[in-house]
């Protein structure tokens, strides 16, 4: 009788699964040591899940900062000192040099050429620009560089009267597309919260947006009396910049799994399915794993104490686990929901029904008297 | 051949090959021994046998009479047993298997006891072969052969369902076997009857009543 029934438990426990092809590719990453993450990989791949995992490793990068224009600037200075003005400001390259410096944090670039732009413009003649870079000096708060001492008195002078000319503060109001973005005003080291407010001198400013998952923003505004608001649209950002995101803010954290570092993973290792084991070695293990879904973390379990021998075992439960609370995968549904054990049943009954009436039943017997 | 055909063809061999068909063959001893019941006298010491005779002295044909007797358990075997067993239990033949042969038994008029029973045995003996019946009841039965003068169709079952009782004057024999269940049976089936006297016409009414039960001698 339970024959039928053990064959159909070791039948649907075989069931075919898709090719390999077929199945749903889960991007596999592991916060912890080489020998762990080698282990889990080997341990997904010889579970049961109709999945393919795809083993990468973490990202590992360094945000790509503009070069720093150290060279030019010798340059304008070497022409400054012979009095080349002209290759001096062609030395220095546009007016955009400048922001872009804020727009990188490098507030003492900035600074210096600015500085250099208005020596090269007064003593080229040309007073208007003179006075525009010593103004644009001025209202970003900028600090006068070391090189202000290889310049002239009237440069010094025009510097002088830039920063005491009064200038009304302008309320200026920034809003950002992306949620918790971070705004960075003229390089200063105070950050505010988007949305904020914050008074600026009349003026022009850098202002620079980060916020994770997305490209960092550089912007030079205007600031006008008698206010100023702003909305900075972000744009997603790339893989490589999510990378070095992540690799910044979290590589070295000890929440690997939080939702914000699941999201920028996704992003940076272009894992639509991601599945993160973060594995804390000691004398036991604390293993945890939350599988997103387009970057948004749908389930998360955790394996404490976990013996290292039986690591491959807790991993492949972990596994199952959050791919089925996480909609990866179906639940198995119960035994009387498939139609495969009323198969067996009915089978069952029927084998059950013919020894019956074979044991119960005699043969029909007729027998005939003669003399 | 069309399919359909087929398939009821081959549900009929299953069916068939379903059915066991045994034969048994009754038997009253290589001596003849069980055929005492056909060699009773009556209580003037005239072989019942004689019964068949006509006003002419002619030897009509008997009407062997072979009844399944219903007993409702497993009595013993013994012929008390088998009474005692009757007074409360339906004891009676089976009216659907009732089965009659006709035999033509010789005059025993003047032979030894030894003599009648070879007669007797001849005559049984030239019925070997001969089918009763095809299909004998599934239950425990007491098989019972009652020789008489009256013809099988008196004897036949009524439209009713019932079975004419035997007219005890012209019984001419009786033997019966144990209770025995046919379908399992193992070899021949013995046909008896226990008596210690040739005078037993008694018995013999006993043994053809449809009963079984006691049945005093009307002198």
């Amino acid at each position: 009788m339970t024959a039928p029934l053990v064959l159909f438990l070791a039948a649907a426990s075989a069931a075919p699964v898709p090719p390999e092809t077929e199945r749903p590719t889960v991007t596999v990453a592991v916060s912890g040591s080489p020998a762990a993450a080698s282990r889990i990989d080997a341990a997904l791949r010889a579970g049961p899940e109709p999945v393919r995992y795809h083993a990468v490793p973490l990202p590992n990068a360094t945000p790509v900062s503009p070069p720093v224009p150290g060279s030019a600037l010798a340059d304008a200075r070497q022409a400054y000192v012979r009095g080349d003005f002209s290759r001096c400001l062609a030395s220095l390259g546009s007016s955009d040099a400048a922001t872009d410096a804020l727009g990188a944090g490098d507030a003492l670039t900035a600074s210096r050429l600015l500085l250099w732009r208005a020596a090269c413009h007064l003593g080229d003649g040309d007073q208007r620009g003179a006075r525009d870079a010593a103004e644009s000096l001025a209202v970003l708060g900028l600090p006068p560089p070391p090189d202000v001492g290889s310049v002239s008195q009237e440069v010094e002078a025009l510097l002088a009267r830039a920063r005491a000319s009064p200038r009304p503060d302008v309320p200026v109001r920034l809003d950002a597309s992306a949620p918790g973005a971070e705004l960075v005003i003229d390089g200063r080291a105070q950050r505010c919260a988007a949305p904020c407010t914050l008074p600026l001198p009349a003026g022009a400013h850098v202002v620079r947006v980060e916020a994770d998952g997305y490209e960092v923003l550089v912007r030079r505004i205007v600031a006008a009396p008698p206010s100023l608001q702003l909305r900075l649209d972000l744009t997603p950002a790339s893989p490589e910049v999510a990378a070095a995101q992540w690799t910044a803010h979290h590589g070295r954290g000890t929440e690997p799994d939080s939702a914000r570092s699941v999201r920028l993973l996704s992003t940076a290792l272009r894992a639509p399915r991601l599945l993160l084991f973060s594995v804390d070695e000691g004398r036991t293990l604390r293993v945890r794993c939350a599988v997103a879904v387009d970057g948004e973390v749908s389930a998360r379990a955790e394996r404490v104490d976990v013996d290292p021998r039986q690591l491959d075992a807790a991993v492949r439960g972990l596994a199952s686990d959050v791919l089925v609370r996480g909609r990866l995968l179906e639940p198995a549904p119960a035994l009387h929901q498939r139609p495969e054990f009323w198969i067996a049943v009915g089978v069952a009954a029927a084998i059950a029904a013919g020894a019956t009436t074979a044991v119960v039943a005699t043969r029909d017997v007729h027998t005939g008297i003669r003399f | 051949m069309t399919s359909k055909r087929a398939a009821v063809m081959g549900l009929g061999l299953l069916l068939a090959s379903c059915v066991q068909t045994r034969q048994v063959e009754l038997t009253f001893g290589d001596e003849g021994e069980g055929l005492d019941g056909f060699m009773c006298r009556d209580t003037a010491g005239t072989p019942i046998l004689t019964r068949l005779q006509d006003g002419a002295g002619q030897i009509q044909p008997a009407a062997l009479v072979l009844d399944f007797i219903h007993l409702g358990g497993l009595p013993g075997c013994r012929s008390g047993q088998v009474m005692s067993w009757c007074v409360d239990h339906p004891c009676a033949p089976i009216p659907a298997h009732r089965a009659c042969i006709e035999a033509q038994f010789s005059s025993v008029d003047g032979l030894t006891r030894a003599q009648m029973r070879a007669s007797i045995q001849q005559t049984m003996t030239s019925l070997k072969g001969t089918l009763i019946t095809g299909d004998a009841p599934d239950e425990f039965v007491l098989v019972r052969l009652v020789g008489t003068a009256q013809s099988c169709a008196e004897l036949a079952e009524q439209p009713d369902g019932t079975l004419p009782a035997f007219d005890d004057a012209k019984l001419v024999g009786c033997v019966y076997s144990c209770p025995v269940l046919l379908d399992s049976l193992e070899g021949d089936l013995f046909l008896g009857f226990d008596t210690l006297t040739d005078l037993c016409e008694q018995g013999v009414r006993v043994c053809a009543a449809g009963d079984l039960h006691w049945q005093p001698i009307q002198l």
